[in-house]
């Protein structure tokens, strides 16, 4: 038996107002940790994920849904740009390279993205095995699809109109998996890669099977200006104007660089094919003065600064996180009050029992040290179970954000912020302490023995 | 309100002297204070304290267990001379040296009555020794109680679990305050049998400071404090 355990015994004697305290305190803690958590990955995740990108080129429309669809891949697109005026874009001297990006269905929730080998390359992707799609209707697959939906380098499937489940399936025909990238963090991970040419060619069949009623089309581009005209063409019947669709598709157009015989099979002009968004890399800082001016001023296209929409993203989600944070501080300040009155009370129905120790030979720091014990006890269990809640509520997230945005959630070591979090709460459980502890130090043996 | 008590020094020149007092005066304010006559008490030995309520006895038995700091004069147990201790020296010496059984019981309500015994060897600084902690509460009949919370505890099994506390850590002196003020005359007398065992057991000396007369027979040697400021011995 020494102090420390008398400690302990004295905090676990009084169940319910330790307790109470706990409680609070871990609330405090574990919501103060799960905002720190949420905060740190998304702004990684999203850092991560704009890397490489200056620019986003779309259809007129909310910036911010263009972003998040064209780069994170969470949104609806905008609707569709036209490729000619794209590679008139591109054209742009202060303009490093474009990479199309076309998409609009999806296989078991997961979007498939019409594009070239450069995107794969911006987000520096390694192949776990296979290889890159060479042809149309090859694809190579992100880390989390391979996992969730357990396609194999050789396997087929019919994507599905939509970026939803459950939309119209193309079951002419079949997109064969050519490889499957290693885990990046990335939005790639979530993502199904194929060359443009595929997702352009199965709109193309399945328009002529069902072109009456299929009513939008959003293309893919061939980004690269410099080296190849535009293959083919995809129409809605009668417009060639791309229409956006109510559900949210796009279909592809999409310009294969390499199929030049094929281009004239369609009667297709470069001017009739669509985008759905066009990531642009500069070449010159200049770009991020003149580009998006230009764009948003001259053409019918949209420019979105990524870095500029997170920052506003950011600060709109910093209010709400602020105000979380402040409501989680003062719980955690309650518990502190929590902890003081039971210490207080406690000393108050325990003066005799600190004259008894006190008798019997405890030092005046002993019975201090007691007290600031029992303070930083409560402290310190509150804050490890308040951690525990935040990993609980992260895993809970990953678990609801993985069947609703394929994102993964999952990265629970602790943070620098947490590390702050625990200073300031054993400063709470010394504080609430500190006036039980000066007390006992105070304490006149001889007079609360008579007392009592 | 001038309360002068003084006491007349007993001396047993055949054995070495456990507590020794001299001229030991306390006040608490200017209207109330202590003069205390010189005291000695051998070995071994046991002395009974009588006196009304509010004539020090209390102040002097704090004063003889180091306490309460006396203003004059000098209080020895055993060689030591405990006014001269300051602080942490003071808290040790006591809980080595001290046991004392107050009136009312009081216990570390969070500890068991093991558990109790064992963080008073603990606050001593002697080592663990549950060999000890049983043999005590078996020769006070509570060895059935080891495992039970104080507030368990019947009124009587707490009184001599109090006993227990304070005869633990074998010490020099046992002092007792008011030990049978709350109890029948059966229980007074069990408690004051097992406290002059216990004493002799540990080879402690007794001080027990009373007003209750019942004790008187139970002690050869007792004195009587009176507000007359001077000090009746007994024939």
């Amino acid at each position: 038996m020494n102090i420390f355990r008398l400690s302990i015994k004295n905090v676990t004697a009084k169940p319910l107002s330790t307790g109470l305290s706990l409680l609070l305190l871990s609330l405090g803690v574990g919501l103060i940790s799960l905002m720190l958590h949420i905060d740190k990955h998304l702004k990684e995740q999203m850092n991560s994920n704009i890397r490489g990108i200056d620019m986003v080129v779309g259809a007129k429309g909310s910036p911010l849904q263009l972003i998040l669809s064209a780069v994170f891949q969470v949104d609806v697109p905008t609707g569709n740009i036209q490729l000619s005026e794209a590679n008139t874009l591109l054209k742009n001297r202060l303009i490093d390279y474009g990479i199309p990006l076309s998409y609009g269905d999806s296989y078991s929730g997961f979007r498939i993205v019409g594009t070239d080998k450069r995107y794969p390359e911006n987000y520096s992707m390694n192949l776990a095995e296979g290889k890159l799609w060479g042809k149309s209707m090859e694809v190579t697959i992100g880390a989390a699809v391979a996992r969730k939906t357990g396609l194999k380098v050789g396997d087929t499937f019919h994507g599905s109109h939509g970026l939803m489940e459950g939309g119209h399936v193309h079951d002419d025909q079949a997109y064969v998996v050519k490889g499957v990238f290693e885990a990046s963090g990335s939005v790639v991970d979530q993502l199904i890669l194929t060359d443009i040419q595929s997702v352009w060619d199965i709109h193309e069949s399945h328009e002529h099977d069902e072109g009456e009623h299929e009513e939008v089309h959003s293309e893919d581009i061939g980004e690269d200006h410099h080296d190849h005209t535009v293959a083919s063409v995809e129409h809605a019947e009668g417009d060639e104007a791309a229409h956006v669709h109510d559900h949210g598709h796009g279909h592809e157009e999409e310009v294969g660089h390499h199929h030049h015989e094929e281009e004239g099979e369609h009667h297709h002009h470069e001017e009739d094919r669509e985008i759905t968004a066009l990531l642009v890399k500069f070449k010159n800082p200049l770009g991020l003065v003149q580009l998006p001016r230009m764009v948003n001023e001259n053409t019918n296209m949209q420019a979105a600064l990524p870095n500029y929409e997170l920052t506003k993203l950011f600060s709109l989600m910093g209010i709400a996180t602020t105000s979380l944070n402040m409501v989680a501080l003062i719980v955690i300040l309650v518990s502190g009050i929590s902890v003081f009155i039971s210490l207080y009370l406690g000393l108050r129905e325990r003066t005799y029992e600190m004259a008894l120790l006190r008798t019997y030979g405890a030092s005046r720091f002993q019975l201090l040290g007691m007290m600031f014990q029992e303070g930083l006890l409560i402290a310190i269990s509150g804050f490890v179970i308040g951690l525990i809640f935040s990993r609980l509520g992260l895993l809970l997230m990953s678990v609801l954000l993985k069947s609703e945005y394929h994102y993964d959630f999952l990265e629970a070591g602790p943070i620098l912020g947490e590390g702050y979090l625990f200073i300031v709460t054993l400063a709470i459980g010394f504080l609430s302490a500190l006036i039980p502890a000066i007390s006992v130090y105070r304490i006149d043996i001889s007079k609360s023995l008579s007392d009592a | 309100m001038q309360i002068k008590n003084l006491f007349l020094a007993l001396y047993w020149p055949n054995l070495k002297n456990m507590i020794t007092t001299r001229s030991v005066s306390f006040e608490y304010n200017e209207n109330n204070q202590f003069e205390f006559p010189d005291l000695s008490v051998s070995e071994g030995s046991e002395l009974l304290i009588l006196g009304e309520s509010g004539i020090g006895k209390t102040t002097f038995l704090h004063l003889i267990a180091g306490l309460l700091k006396p203003k004059t004069g000098n209080i020895k147990i055993g060689e030591t001379d405990i006014s001269k201790l300051t602080g942490r020296q003071l808290d040790i010496f006591r809980g080595a040296n001290v046991g004392i059984v107050f009136q009312r019981p009081h216990f570390i309500q969070a500890l068991t009555l093991e558990e109790n015994l064992g963080m008073i060897q603990y606050l001593a600084q002697k080592p663990h020794d549950s060999y000890q902690i049983k043999k005590v509460l078996d020769d006070l009949g509570l060895l059935g109680k080891l495992k039970s919370y104080p507030r368990q505890l019947s009124q009587g099994e707490q009184q001599r679990a109090a006993i227990a506390l304070a005869v633990i850590n074998r010490p020099k002196l046992i002092l007792a305050d008011e030990p049978t003020a709350a109890l029948d005359d059966k229980n007074c007398q069990r408690v004051v049998a097992l406290l002059k065992d216990q004493t002799k057991k540990s080879k402690s000396s007794l001080i027990i400071i009373t007003h209750d007369q019942r004790l008187k027979s139970a002690f050869t040697v007792s004195i009587t404090l009176s507000e007359q400021n001077k000090v009746v011995i007994p024939i």
